[in-house]
């Protein structure tokens, strides 16, 4: 499941933008990989973040793994509900297991992420 | 890597494979949370081929056993199954197992994957004099676990009643899509449960799997090491490799009830004596997490003084109660019920509470 209006980062999380801001989750290739997700971290509101620095992590019975943000900017909204309800993250990775929004600091930098066609080539290709 | 005769049945069924002790194992099917709740709810299966079997016959088996092993066999009758620690005579723990006996100075050991030619080497070096006879039986003895409060039902259903009323710790003989098994109500979840072995003649996975499809058609839900992970911590049963070792003796494992120090003479029976003399240096206590995280093998644990007092040895999130909890070492001064300590995860102070294990309340005489 690869919807097609977000973009993608190599590390497997997802971008969809909204005016001057960028809404941040894992996929659902992540979620998968990861499983039963039993804990997320977020960063507070008011962080800046660069491009590739890690917001957080998602930690699920078999693994943890660090959250990476695709884009620089300052955190304006965090998904608190995913922090008392994680396996929202699991059930709905592209929806309700949102988790956060980041203003954006260098627009250029979306252009850099994959489309969903690039994204779903990555993970075809990883899982062979 | 080795595989089990169940191999195929877990490809075709999607099963996320993982190397454990030496085999490709199931870790999970669908999700590893579900299938704990299929235990502790309905019924679950488990493919525990992996585990090993080693047989000990003759004329002074008892003798053998009553040496080598910490608990005592010379109550068992035919038909009994006993958990025992075996120990070097340093007092470390080589490994624990369970003894079925099947008749007179016939015995089957049911060892930990990851040790068996340990401990068949083990037993071996430790024949010496005794007039035993000792046989590694693992590659063609299939085991698989039937674990929660449903397996009874199914069982009746596909073995008769008679079988299904087998007490805690006891087995008997059966049979399950026609093939002749062995089932013993054991397990190593906490819950109802029942073990089924079948000692198969060389090649033959079709009736492995036929035994083990006729359970899956009772609405009985495969489950893989990853749930069994879970369902074990609940219970503080400890995992050879991570809460046991070589180093550990079973004094400050907590498995004292399965050391009869009265007994004549064991391995490892003088230096546990001398432990508890001493005293002991540290013990394995249950720790209920405040927060999520999930504190896990080898993260330290600290005092309220900030001071490094111990070790984790295993974690996971309970389902059951909704909160990670974990084992750990702590040195005795503080392992204490209600002491409130810190786990470092990640660079972060995370507070844990020692807490009364099992963490759950167990099912396995329901």
């Amino acid at each position: 499941m690869v919807p097609k209006e977000l973009k993608y980062s190599k590390s497997h999380e997802w971008v969809k933008q909204e005016g001057n801001n960028v809404v941040i989750g894992i996929t659902d290739y992540a979620q998968e990989e990861l499983g039963d997700i039993v804990f997320v971290e977020l960063p507070k509101i008011g962080r800046q973040l660069k491009q590739q620095e890690s917001f957080g992590v998602a930690e699920s019975v078999k693994a943890v793994s660090d959250l990476f943000s695709p884009v620089s900017g300052k955190v304006v909204a965090i998904n608190e509900t995913v922090g008392k309800q994680p396996e929202l993250v699991n059930k709905e990775p592209y929806t309700g297991g949102w988790m956060i929004k980041v203003e954006i600091a260098a627009a250029g930098e979306l252009t850099g992420l994959m489309s969903a066609e690039a994204y779903e080539k990555l993970i075809n290709e990883g899982s062979k | 890597m080795k595989q089990t005769k169940l191999y195929s049945w877990h490809q075709q069924h999607n099963a996320r494979l993982i190397e454990f002790g030496g085999w490709l194992m199931p870790v999970q099917y669908s999700s590893i949370i579900e299938e704990y709740w299929a235990v502790r709810k309905k019924a679950g299966l488990f493919d525990i081929c992996h585990m090993g079997e080693i047989t000990v016959t003759g004329e002074q088996a008892d003798e053998f056993l009553q040496y080598t092993m910490t608990n005592d066999i010379s109550f068992m009758k035919p038909g009994d199954c006993l958990y025992s620690v075996m120990c070097y005579d340093h007092g470390g723990i080589v490994d624990d197992l369970f003894i079925y006996k099947i008749a007179q100075r016939n015995y089957l050991l049911v060892v930990n994957a990851s040790n068996t030619e340990k401990d068949y080497q083990h037993l071996n070096a430790q024949k010496r004099n005794y007039v035993v006879t000792l046989n590694n039986i693992s590659e063609r003895t299939s085991f698989i676990s039937l674990q929660g409060p449903d397996s009874r039902s199914v069982l009746a259903k596909l073995a008769g009643p008679e079988i299904a009323k087998l007490d805690y710790l006891h087995f008997t003989e059966g049979q399950i899509a026609g093939r002749a098994v062995t089932v013993s109500r054991t397990g190593y979840t906490g819950s109802l449960g029942y073990e089924i072995f079948y000692f198969a003649p060389a090649g033959a996975e079709q009736d492995t799997t036929a035994i083990w499809q006729a359970i899956i058609d009772q609405e009985v839900i495969p489950c893989g090491l990853g749930a069994r992970d879970i369902l074990r911590l609940e219970m503080k049963y400890p995992l050879y490799g991570n809460d046991i070792d070589q180093n550990i003796n079973p004094l400050e494992a907590g498995l004292s009830w399965a050391v009869k120090m009265e007994k004549n003479n064991f391995a490892g029976k003088d230096s546990l004596e001398q432990v508890k003399k001493t005293g002991l240096s540290h013990r394995l206590v249950g720790l209920e997490m405040k927060n999520r995280q999930i504190a896990r093998h080898g993260f330290p644990v600290f005092n309220q003084g900030e001071k490094q007092i111990g070790q984790i040895t295993s974690g996971t999130f309970s389902p059951a109660l909704s909160k990670s909890i974990a084992l750990g070492y702590v040195q005795t001064n503080e392992a204490v019920l209600g002491n409130i300590l810190s786990v470092e995860i990640r660079g972060e102070k995370c507070p844990a509470t020692i807490v009364k294990t099992p963490f759950i309340p167990s099912h396995v005489r329901d």
